[in-house]
C-alpha cells in the first residue's frame, strides 16, 4: 500500500477537464493530492524532480498535449531508470486503434477513454481509485 | 503417168522434183545470178520466178548483209562442197515486202552440162524458231518458278520469325531484325527503314543496319522528294542503278552507296514506311531483287504496324498504371486525411461535450438550491442533447473507419458472438427488460469478430427500441444456412416498417421518427448495411406495419454445403 500522501500527476492541457477530473476526484472522496502538468513538458519538469517535489503514485496522462504528446512522455517515463516502473494510465478522448495500440507498445498500464457523462466519469474516477490506490501494490519509486 | 515417164528425159524429173520439193530452191551460177527458182521459193519470198531469174542471189537478203555474202558466194565457188543445214549456219531471208525470216540453208555444187552451179536449198525457219524461243521461254519461266519458289521459301522463313519470335519484340528490336534478314538476303552493304512522322508529312530513320548502322536519323526525308519520298509518295517500288545520278536526300548515301533499291511498307495499301537497301556496286540489283524486297516490304510492314500496335499498347498500358499508381497514391492520401479527421473530431469536437455535459451536472448537483424547476429542466435537456451528439459522433466515427480500414476476414463461432453483443447493447438486454431468445444452434461463420459484434448489437438495440409504449420488446436470433451461406435473422415485435421505407432506414441519417420518440443517431442499421457489404455479405429486412420486423444479415459461412 502506498502512503496515503502520495500525489496522482495529472497530465491535462483542457482546463475544463481539469476542473471535472478534481470534481469527480472531489465527488470520489479522493484522499491522495492531485498535481496537474498541462503540457508534456511540464510533466517532464516534475517528473525529474528538480524542485524537490515528491513522486506520484500514479500518472494519469493525456493523448494530444501542446508540445511534448502524451505517447512522448511515456516513452521519456520508460526511458528513466528511476521512475521507469510508474504506472501510467492515459485518459484520452481517442478511440483510434493505432493509438491504442501505440500506447501499449510504449509500456501503458492502462487506457481510458474520456466519457462526455460525468456520471460515466465520476463511476470511471471511483474504479480507477479504487483498482490502482486501493487494491494495486504500487511499486517503490525515486531516486536511490 | 507411163506415157509420161516414158517421154521425159532424166533432166527435167529431176527439175519436177526440184520443182515441188518442200525447201525453196534455187540455182546460182558462178556469179551469182539465179539461174533457177522453185514454186517453194515464190511463196516464200513473196516474189514471182520472173522477178528473180537472172539477178543476183543477194536480193534475197537483207541489204546489210550483200556485200559480206558476195565474198562467201566467190569463196564457196572456188571450193565447192556439200554443206547442210544442221551445220547451224543462220541467215535472214528479205521477202519483197521487206520483211525479214530467219532462214537455213544448204548448199550442194551442181555440175551441169554448162558449168559449175549452186544449188541452195532455203528453209524458212521461222516457226521453228518460234518453238525454240518459246522453249527457251518456257525453260526460263521454270526457272523463274523455281526463283519464286525459293523466294517463298524465303519469305516463309521470315514468315516464321515474324510470327513467331518477332511478335515479342519491341518496335525497334523488330526493325533492326527485319533489316538484318533483307540486308543478307539481297547481299547488300547497307540496309534501312524510314517510317512516316506522325503528321504523315517526311519520313524518319528508325533503323539501319550494315554500313551506317552507327548514324542516327540524320534530317527527315519530304515525302515526294529522293528516292525513298518518291516511293513513300507513288508506293512503287523503285531501282537506282547509279546513286550518282538521283537527286538522294542523305548525305551518307550519297557517299557511300553507288547503287540501291528501295520498297514502300504497305499496309492496307498506304505507305507506312519505305524500306531501301544500298550497295558500293554499280547497278546491283536486279528486278529479282526488287520483287524480293516489295515481298519482305509487305510482310514487314505488317509487323511493323503490329509493333507499332503493341508498342502503343504498351505505352497506354504503362500510362494506365501509372495513372492507377497516382489515383491509389492520392486516395491512401485522402484517407489519411480522412483518418486524421476522424481522429481529430473524436478529440477535439468531444471535449466541449463533455464540459456542457459535466458543468451542466454540477450545476445540478452542487448548485441545486440556487436554480428552479424550469432551470434544472433546461439543464436536463442540455445534458441529454450532449449526450446524443457524443453517441453521434462515435457512431460516425466507427462508420468512417469501416470505409477506410482494412478488413481481415476469420472464421467464427456466431454463438458467443452474439452473447458479447447483448452484452454491448446495453444492461436492458440481460436483466430481462428486453426478453431475448437465442436459437441453440449458430453455425460458424467467416467474418470479423469486433466489426459483427457490432453489427449484431446496433440490430439488438434497433429491435428493442422500436416498440409500441408499454409493450415488453421481444427478441429472436435465429440462423438458417443454405448454399454456403449463413443468414442471420433478428426478429422483434415492434412496430414495424412500411414496404417503402424499407430501403430508405439502411442509409446514413434517415430516421422515420423524431428522436423524441425514438431514441437514436440514425446511423446503426447504415453501419450495418456497410459493415456487412466490407465483410462481403449483406443486409435487409421483411416487415409489415404492427407486425414486428425481421432484419437479416448474411455472410460466408464456414466449411463446404
Amino acid at each position: 500500500m502506498s502512503a496515503k500522501g502520495t500525489p496522482i500527476l495529472l497530465v491535462e492541457d483542457d482546463p475544463n477537464d481539469v476542473l471535472l477530473f478534481r470534481r469527480a476526484l472531489r465527488r470520489a472522496e479522493a484522499s491522495a493530492p492531485v498535481v496537474v502538468a498541462q503540457d508534456g513538458d511540464e510533466a517532464v519538469r516534475y517528473l525529474s524532480g528538480g524542485d524537490g517535489a515528491p513522486h506520484p503514485g500514479l500518472v494519469i496522462l493525456d493523448l494530444k498535449l501542446p508540445r511534448r504528446s502524451g505517447l512522448e512522455v511515456l516513452e521519456w517515463i520508460r526511458g528513466q531508470p528511476e521512475i521507469r516502473r510508474l504506472p501510467v494510465i492515459f485518459l484520452t478522448s481517442s478511440r483510434q486503434p493505432r493509438d491504442i495500440e501505440a500506447a501499449y507498445e510504449l509500456g501503458a498500464n492502462s487506457y481510458l477513454v474520456k466519457p462526455v457523462d460525468f456520471d460515466d466519469l465520476l463511476e470511471m474516477v471511483r474504479t480507477l481509485l479504487r483498482y490502482w490506490i486501493g487494491l494495486n501494490e504500487l511499486p517503490r519509486v525515486g531516486h536511490g | 503417168m507411163a506415157r509420161r515417164s516414158r517421154r521425159a528425159p532424166l533432166e527435167s524429173s529431176f527439175a519436177n522434183l526440184i520443182e515441188f520439193a518442200p525447201d525453196a530452191t534455187i540455182v546460182v551460177d558462178p556469179s551469182g545470178s539465179i539461174v533457177f527458182v522453185n514454186a517453194q521459193t515464190e511463196r516464200v519470198f513473196g516474189r514471182r520466178r520472173d522477178e528473180l531469174i537472172g539477178q543476183p542471189v543477194e536480193v534475197l537478203i537483207p541489204e546489210r548483209y550483200r556485200a559480206a555474202h558476195t565474198g562467201h558466194r566467190d569463196g564457196y565457188f572456188a571450193e565447192p562442197r556439200i554443206r547442210a543445214m544442221d551445220t547451224g549456219l543462220e541467215l535472214l531471208g528479205l521477202r519483197s515486202d521487206g520483211t525479214e525470216f530467219p532462214v537455213e540453208i544448204s548448199l550442194a555444187p551442181l555440175e551441169t552440162d554448162v558449168g559449175l552451179r549452186t544449188m541452195a536449198a532455203i528453209r524458212d525457219v521461222t516457226d521453228r524458231k518460234r518453238a525454240e524461243e518459246e522453249r527457251l521461254q518456257l525453260a526460263s519461266e521454270r526457272g523463274l518458278r523455281v526463283q519464286a519458289e525459293r523466294l517463298v521459301k524465303r519469305l516463309e522463313d521470315i514468315q516464321a520469325v515474324t510470327d513467331a519470335a518477332l511478335a515479342t519484340l519491341s518496335l525497334d528490336e523488330l526493325l533492326q531484325e527485319l533489316l538484318e534478314r533483307i540486308r543478307t538476303g539481297v547481299q547488300a552493304d547497307a540496309a534501312a527503314i524510314m517510317l512516316l512522322t506522325p503528321d504523315g508529312n517526311a519520313l524518319t530513320v528508325r533503323a539501319v543496319v550494315g554500313r551506317g548502322a552507327s548514324l542516327t536519323a540524320e534530317r527527315e526525308i519530304p515525302i515526294g522528294e529522293g528516292p525513298a519520298g518518291r516511293i513513300a509518295a507513288t508506293g512503287e517500288a523503285v531501282i537506282i542503278p547509279d546513286v550518282r545520278a538521283e537527286a538522294v536526300v542523305s548525305p551518307f548515301v550519297q557517299e557511300h552507296m553507288r547503287s540501291m533499291m528501295g520498297a514502300p511498307l504497305l499496309v492496307e495499301g498506304r505507305a507506312i514506311g519505305v524500306v531501301e537497301v544500298g550497295t558500293e556496286k554499280l547497278r546491283a540489283f536486279t528486278d529479282e531483287h526488287l520483287e524480293f524486297l516489295r515481298l519482305v516490304g509487305d510482310r514487314a510492314a505488317s509487323a511493323i504496324d503490329r509493333a507499332q500496335l503493341l508498342d502503343q499498347v504498351q505505352r497506354y498500358a504503362t500510362d494506365l498504371e501509372q495513372r492507377v499508381a497516382e489515383r491509389t497514391a492520392e486516395l491512401t492520401e485522402t484517407n489519411a486525411e480522412l483518418e486524421a479527421f476522424a481522429y481529430s473530431v473524436s478529440h477535439d469536437l468531444r471535449a466541449p461535450l463533455r464540459a456542457m455535459h459535466g458543468f451542466a451536472q454540477a450545476l445540478l448537483e452542487d448548485h441545486a438550491g440556487e436554480v428552479d424547476e424550469t432551470g434544472k429542466e433546461y439543464l436536463g435537456r442540455i445534458n441529454s442533447a450532449a449526450r446524443r451528439l457524443d453517441e453521434l459522433i462515435q457512431d460516425l466515427l466507427v462508420y468512417s473507419r469501416l470505409g477506410t480500414s482494412a478488413v481481415d476476414l476469420v472464421p467464427m463461432d456466431l454463438a458467443p458472438l452474439v452473447d458479447e453483443a447483448m452484452a454491448r447493447a446495453g444492461p436492458e438486454f440481460e436483466n430481462g427488460e428486453v426478453a431475448v431468445r437465442v436459437e441453440a444452434e449458430l453455425p460458424r461463420v467467416i467474418g470479423h469478430r469486433s466489426i459483427l459484434v457490432q453489427v449484431v448489437s446496433n440490430l439488438l438495440e434497433n429491435g428493442a427500441k422500436f416498440v409500441e409504449e408499454g409493450t415488453r420488446p421481444e427478441i429472436v436470433v435465429r440462423a438458417e444456412r443454405t448454399n454456403g451461406r449463413v443468414r442471420l435473422w433478428v426478429e422483434d415485435n415492434g412496430i414495424g416498417i412500411a414496404p417503402e421505407h424499407q430501403e430508405r432506414i439502411f442509409r446514413v441519417f434517415e430516421r422515420l421518427h423524431t428522436t423524441d420518440a425514438y431514441r437514436g443517431t440514425g446511423i446503426g442499421l447504415a453501419l450495418v448495411r456497410k459493415a456487412m457489404a466490407r465483410m462481403n455479405g449483406g443486409a435487409g429486412v421483411e416487415s409489415e406495419p404492427g407486425s414486428g420486423s425481421r432484419f437479416w444479415i448474411e455472410l460466408a459461412a464456414e466449411g463446404p454445403g
